[in-house]
């Protein structure tokens, strides 16, 4: 009889016992990898957004939140902002939703309107616009964003009644690339599908700006992202703005806005994860700790009898040792079920308690993007996902086993064998 | 036996005290304890609860340490082994028999028996083999795959004396083997003891409460308060049945007489 198989007999005889550590093992593993995985995916954003936005400056009406679709700017604002010293491109954003109901912009710290169900998103979009700050309508700098049928919109479009269509919105509808769709009474054509991962570009439509404005008679763009040629640039592009531009519109760098910005509502969600995750780990371990402790009260007299009948301390070490990862062990596809399951949640529960609701002046669009962003968290189980749930499981499993059975190994068989 | 055989066991002066532990006090549970038992002897010892009796037999077993005096088993001193010896010591030399037969739950009875052959480190083929036969020789050959939790208490404690036994240990000892067994099986338990000390020599050392088991032996020793009182008395091998009456109806009398327990 091997050690192997006293070792499985032990853990599979006590059913109970095994499946209370399992789950226990579970949650915590789960809580673990689900906020790990949070954080690792935002400190990702984080890095790439605070990059992507080191050289974009936003401009609004003057007291317009991202979502206030009816404050349309003057259309001369953006061709003066397009002539300003130090920018290098500007890209309008005209967003249209018939139907839908925003006033006051978004609700404060609550998550953006669950898309296309209720109403449908018009953007219209520069289509030559190269450097793909692309934020919103999910063109070039957003890295999901992938053409699923057709083609992309291309600089030759600028002046053309087409469209790229959501693929989420286009199941929907029943179009693909060719079909005729109507966009406040004017007709557009499809000419591709797209997809991202986030909340909005499934179901949006997308449009060259020009054909857009035009559609729904729009005084000009909801929203400009410009671009200087330097991060250094921009204060001094900043500054320019506002004197060329007077009072009536905001101009801000979100790299520079402090409060409540997208990056730093990205950066207290990452050290809150962060720490939310070392303390599953903790709590974890603690729960571990307490259920081997009495797991092994039960059996102190069972290492009374191994001692008792010629095991040394290394072969009963070795056996106990193992029969508790194992037993951790039996946590990992619960662990990791729970991880697929409830990720997602969790990260809606964590993109709503840390999105900041974007007072006046502040980057409006930060708690939108890091919904967007934790939207996008993947709870996969990846090879490292795996790797790292085990070696948390085994961790458990040592951790849990080691001070009960060092307690017992110490003790003189004698004294064991008196335990009840 | 010759006087100048060194004895299987030897103790010398042995105390062991167990200190004061948090609520309870310190414990006396052995006194200066002298004993000679020579190889092949089978020895009893009485002595109400808490007289000291496991103490004494965990410490001839290894599983414990005294606090003061030597205890000396096959010539050797065991507070001088190292901790390997003393496990090597424990598989081989010694076999354990206990009251609460403490098989492990989660093995059969012929994986129990294996497990001390393990112990003394046998090869895993020649273990089970070996296991079969010693379940052959206390009778439950056909409980073989059985778990403890399916024996009876009588077929456990045969499982425990296989086991005890599976390393041809020198001394067997024997914690009131019969003390958790209806009447039938104490006595088919204490047959088989006796029998199978006699059959390969073992030195057998058992503290029981039974009388018969008590009449299975050649010399009664009688424990109180951690002291031995009285002399060793000898069991007349023509007259076991008797004895045990006399033993019992001895108990009887017994309950007020106390020795002066200073120390
Ligand atoms: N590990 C221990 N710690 C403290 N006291 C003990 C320990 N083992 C035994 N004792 C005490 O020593 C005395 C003798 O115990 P024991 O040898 O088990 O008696 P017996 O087997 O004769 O009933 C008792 O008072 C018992 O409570
Ligand atoms: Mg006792």
């Amino acid at each position: 009889m091997t050690i192997a198989t006293r070792v499985w007999r032990n853990v599979a005889r006590g059913r109970a016992r095994t499946l209370g550590v399992a789950v226990a093992v579970g949650i915590a593993l789960s809580a673990f990898l689900i906020l790990s995985q949070i954080n690792t995916g935002i400190g990702a954003s984080v890095a790439s957004a605070e990059a992507a936005l080191q050289d974009v400056i936003t401009v609004q009406s003057a007291g317009a939140s991202t979502f206030s679709f009816n404050t349309h700017m003057n259309g001369s604002a953006a061709s003066k902002v397009a002539t300003a010293p130090y920018v290098t491109s500007v890209q309008r954003i005209l967003i249209e939703a018939p139907g839908a109901n925003f006033s006051g912009g978004m609700p404060s710290g609550g998550s953006p309107p669950s898309g296309s169900a209720n109403f449908t998103l018009y953007q219209g979009i520069d289509t030559d616009t190269s450097a793909g700050i692309g934020l919103f309508g999910g063109f070039g700098g957003e890295s999901s964003f992938t053409i699923t049928a057709g083609r992309d919109l291309d600089a030759a479009d600028e002046n053309s009644q087409v469209a790229l269509v959501g693929s989420s919105y286009a199941s929907d509808h029943s179009l693909v690339p060719g079909s005729p769709i109507s966009v406040n009474g004017t007709t557009f054509q499809v000419v591709g599908l797209y997809s991202t991962g986030s909340m909005f570009g499934g179901g949006a439509i997308i449009m060259p700006y020009p054909a857009a404005q035009a559609a729904f008679a729009a005084s000009g763009p909801n929203l400009l992202y410009v671009l200087v040629g330097a991060a250094s640039d921009l204060s001094a592009a900043v500054q320019d703005l506002r004197t060329i531009l007077g009072s009536s519109y905001d101009v801000t760098a979100p790299s520079e806005d402090a409060g409540g910005g997208f990056a730093s509502a990205l950066g207290s969600v990452l050290s809150s994860t962060q720490f939310e995750a070392d303390a599953a780990l903790a709590v974890g371990a603690a729960i571990m700790v307490v259920v081997m402790a009495l797991v092994s009260a039960q059996r102190t007299r069972e290492i009374g009898v191994m001692k008792a009948i010629g095991f040394g301390n290394s072969r009963v070490l070795a056996q106990l040792l193992s029969e508790g990862i194992l037993l951790s062990a039996f946590g990992l596809p619960i662990g990791l079920l729970a991880t697929v399951w409830i990720g997602p949640s969790v990260a809606q529960i964590v993109a709503s308690s840390a999105t900041p609701s974007g007072g006046p002046g502040g980057f409006r669009g930060g708690g939108f993007f890091t919904a967007r962003l934790l939207g996008r968290v993947s709870f996969a189980i990846t090879p490292e996902v795996l790797v790292l749930g085990i070696a948390v499981a085994v961790g458990f499993g040592i951790l849990g086993s080691l001070y009960p059975i060092m307690k017992a190994l110490r003790s003189r068989p004698a004294e064991a064998l008196r335990h009840e | 036996m010759s006087e100048t055989t060194e004895p299987m066991i030897r103790l010398e002066n042995v105390s062991r005290v167990f200190p004061a532990h948090g609520e309870a006090e310190k414990v006396r549970a052995l006194r200066k304890v002298s004993l000679s038992v020579p190889k092949g002897a089978r020895i009893a010892i009485r002595g109400e609860s808490g007289s000291g009796k496991s103490t004494l037999l965990n410490l001839v077993g290894g599983l414990d340490a005294p606090t003061k005096g030597r205890v000396v088993v096959g010539g050797h001193e065991l507070s001088e082994f190292t901790e390997r010896e003393l496990t090597r010591y424990r598989a081989t030399t010694v076999g354990f028999v206990m009251q609460a037969f403490n098989l492990l739950p989660a093995l059969s009875a012929r994986e129990n028996v294996e497990l001390a052959l393990e112990a003394a480190g046998a090869p895993r083929a020649a273990g089970r083999e070996r296991a079969d036969e010693l379940l052959g020789t206390v009778g439950i050959a056909e409980r073989a795959e059985h778990r403890p939790a399916r024996l009876s208490g009588g077929e456990q404690q045969r499982v425990a004396i296989a086991r005890a036994l599976a390393n041809r240990p020198s001394v067997l000892l024997a914690d009131e083997p019969t003390g958790n067994l209806d009447r039938k099986s104490r006595r088919a338990v204490t047959t088989l003891l006796r029998e199978l000390s006699e059959k390969t020599g073992t030195t057998l050392l058992i503290v029981t409460h039974d009388p018969n088991t008590v009449a299975a032996c050649d010399t009664v020793y009688r424990l109180h308060h951690g002291r031995f009182t009285g002399e060793p008395m000898a069991v007349n091998p023509s007259r076991r049945a008797d004895s045990a009456r006399e033993i019992e109806e001895a108990d009887d009398q017994d309950t007020s007489d106390s020795s002066d327990d200073d120390e």
